[in-house]
């Protein structure tokens, strides 16, 4: 335990130094195996580490999912999901603001990156917000929040790699993710009532809707289309949630040169932010694996189990502690860094708590319940300040709009997912009951 | 000039990768349903075509800076100690890819004298490693370069 809280003590102080989390995790990971160990030891895993991390089969998701948002994002038919969703709450207070809820959830549902979302909605939704007059943190806020909901509604990266990292099924994970991600957006679009009710001018008076051109409505089928494509495929048994993400790269491709979104120069700029976002992920998973060797050699999992034990903590403790702790760390780590780092150290423990019985009496389930809620606290994380990367990624698009402005936004829908995960943490059958 | 056409060729065979890794899971799945013929050993092409992929990315994203960290706390310290401790990182960074490469080649080594290769093509394992071991020196030498050069 010493050994393990002196590596996360370094590892911490150097991130603070600004290294990158990955090399700080390998450097701290490689050198506190080899002092525990024997450096030979430390050196072969190493080795062994960088290269079978690539040679993984189920970690092709990663690339082919992100390829898949980007050819989406460079396609166009984020307009057409706005439009659409523009089209239902045109007529309502704040309707364009619900709209962008709307359609964030859609396109990072399909996309599965929240960041591509962010980036992608604040090009789509910011103008048409700004044109009738919203002010600028109710439309930034929106944004920012709503790009976070996709990467709960499945297909969903994280999801894939809390599957791999604890030997959950990921069919499993995707159907326990639908009903929490569409609370998300319930949720969300109620905070914007309440916000424009209690701050009438953050709104204007009700807009006129523009009307949906063609292109659009081909942009809202071809969205749903690929959902029910990627979700049929897994559920009906034509492939596995894996291949999902090659097939969906290819009718994403497909349906993005259909409705002519997309050009070469499209084309190879979404090729290109993919192989670097890959390589960014591969850094950080290499990273993971090198500190994980480390610290399951330092016995860390076994020390908690024992921890729990001795002071006889209850399962419930359990997991508020570990809440709490993700919401700490959501402040300043990024979130699949995060999610690396302390699934391994942490599923070993939730998987012995003891519920008592009914939805929790089973392993299994308590597993995937907790993988709902270990993401719902990484989309909190992306948007908590200091370092919500949301915020950055939409302050980074948005030149013109102050980081507090859109962390004074993001508030309500802050607010909103504090309830979503007091809600979800009391009634796990919110979670579980599609699967039970 | 000479390290212009090195990224250049870095960014084409990337892309070149990532689109290999799509069609094999097309071809598989395609084939499988509709020829009745599944593409045979997609599972290891799809692991070898990832590795490679993730190998060549490595110094892409060492090139434009792109690795994630968390800058709240140096953004505070005077520019002149922030460029001399991003220098220290860089260093740290460079030494921990140069440490990768290294094993990477004794990996090779040990490969090629076992003969390693995948079960269904048969393709060896040696020059994946060699490739590895390569890009992450790039990759280091990338960092150094970055780090080196004027703070952003």
């Amino acid at each position: 335990m010493i050994e393990s809280t002196v590596g996360i003590l370094v590892l911490l102080g150097l991130i603070f130094l600004r290294m990158p989390i990955a090399f700080a995790m390998s450097l701290v990971g490689g050198i506190g195996f080899g002092l525990m160990r024997d450096w030979n030891a430390a050196g072969a895993m190493v080795g062994n580490a960088v290269f079978e991390t690539g040679l993984s089969y189920s970690l092709s998701v990663v690339p082919l999912f992100i390829f898949m948002g980007n050819i989406l994002a460079q396609s166009g038919i984020a307009h057409g999901l706005f439009a659409g969703a523009d089209r239902l709450f045109g007529r309502m207070k704040g309707g364009l603001a619900l709209a962008t809820i709307l359609s964030c959830g859609g396109f990072s549902a399909v996309s599965g990156s929240s960041l591509a979302t962010a980036a992608t909605m604040s090009r789509v939704a910011m103008p048409p917000m700004r044109k009738f007059g919203y002010s600028d943190s109710l439309a930034s806020g929106a944004i920012a929040a709503g790009g976070t909901l996709g990467i709960l509604i499945p297909p969903s990266v994280i999801l894939i790699i809390y599957g791999l990292l604890t030997e959950s099924d990921i069919g499993k994970l995707f159907i326990a993710g639908l009903l929490p991600g569409l609370l998300g957006i319930i949720l969300y679009m109620v905070a914007v009532v309440v916000a424009v009710r209690l701050k009438p001018d953050l709104a204007p008076p009700v807009t006129q809707s523009e009307p949906m051109t063609k292109q659009d409505r081909i942009g809202v089928f071809g969205t749903l289309g690929l959902f029910v494509f990627i979700m049929g495929g897994i559920y009906g048994g034509f492939f596995t949630p894996i291949e999902a993400a090659g097939m969906g790269a290819i009718f994403s491709l497909v349906l993005a040169l259909l409705i002519r979104g997309l050009n070469w120069s499209g084309f190879i700029d979404a090729c290109r932010q993919t192989v670097s976002s890959s390589g960014m992920i591969f850094a950080i998973i290499i990273g993971a694996e090198i500190f994980s060797a480390f610290v399951n050699f330092a016995g860390l999992p076994d020390g908690l189990v024992d921890l729990v034990y001795t002071y006889d903590l209850s399962a419930w403790g359990v997991i508020f502690i570990m809440v709490a702790i993700y919401l700490i760390m959501g402040c300043v780590f990024e979130s699949l860094s995060m999610i690396l780092l302390t699934v391994p150290v942490f599923y070993p423990v939730v998987s012995q708590l003891d519920f008592g019985g009914g939805v929790l009496g089973d392993p299994e389930l308590v597993l995937i319940w907790f993988a709902v809620i270990v993401v719902v606290v990484t989309e909190i994380s992306l948007i908590t300040p200091p370092v919500g990367m949301n915020v950055f990624v939409l302050r980074s698009v948005l030149k013109d709009v102050s980081l507090s402005t859109i962390f004074r936004g993001v508030l309500p829908f802050w607010i909103a997912d504090i309830v979503r995960l007091a809600l979800l943490l009391a009634v796990p059958s919110i979670s579980l009951v599609l699967l039970t | 000039m000479i390290m212009r056409l090195l990224g250049r060729g870095l960014e084409v065979c990337s892309i070149a990768l990532l689109l290999g890794l799509m069609t094999v899971t097309g071809l598989d799945v395609i084939g499988r349903y509709f020829l009745n013929a599944p593409l045979k050993g997609a599972f290891e092409l799809t692991e070898i075509l990832l590795a490679a992929l993730v190998f060549t990315a490595l110094p892409l994203v060492s090139r434009a800076g792109e690795h994630v960290d968390v800058d709240i706390a140096t953004s505070f310290l005077p520019a002149r100690l922030q460029h001399a401790l991003s220098l220290v990182i860089a260093i740290l960074c460079a030494g921990t890819l140069l440490f990768f490469a290294w094993r990477l080649g004794l990996l090779s080594q040990a490969q090629a004298s076992d003969g390693a290769r995948s079960v269904a093509w048969g393709v060896p394992y040696a020059p994946l490693a060699l490739l590895g071991a390569f890009m992450c020196l790039l990759a280091a030498t990338y960092g150094i370069i970055k780090g080196t050069a004027k703070n952003d």
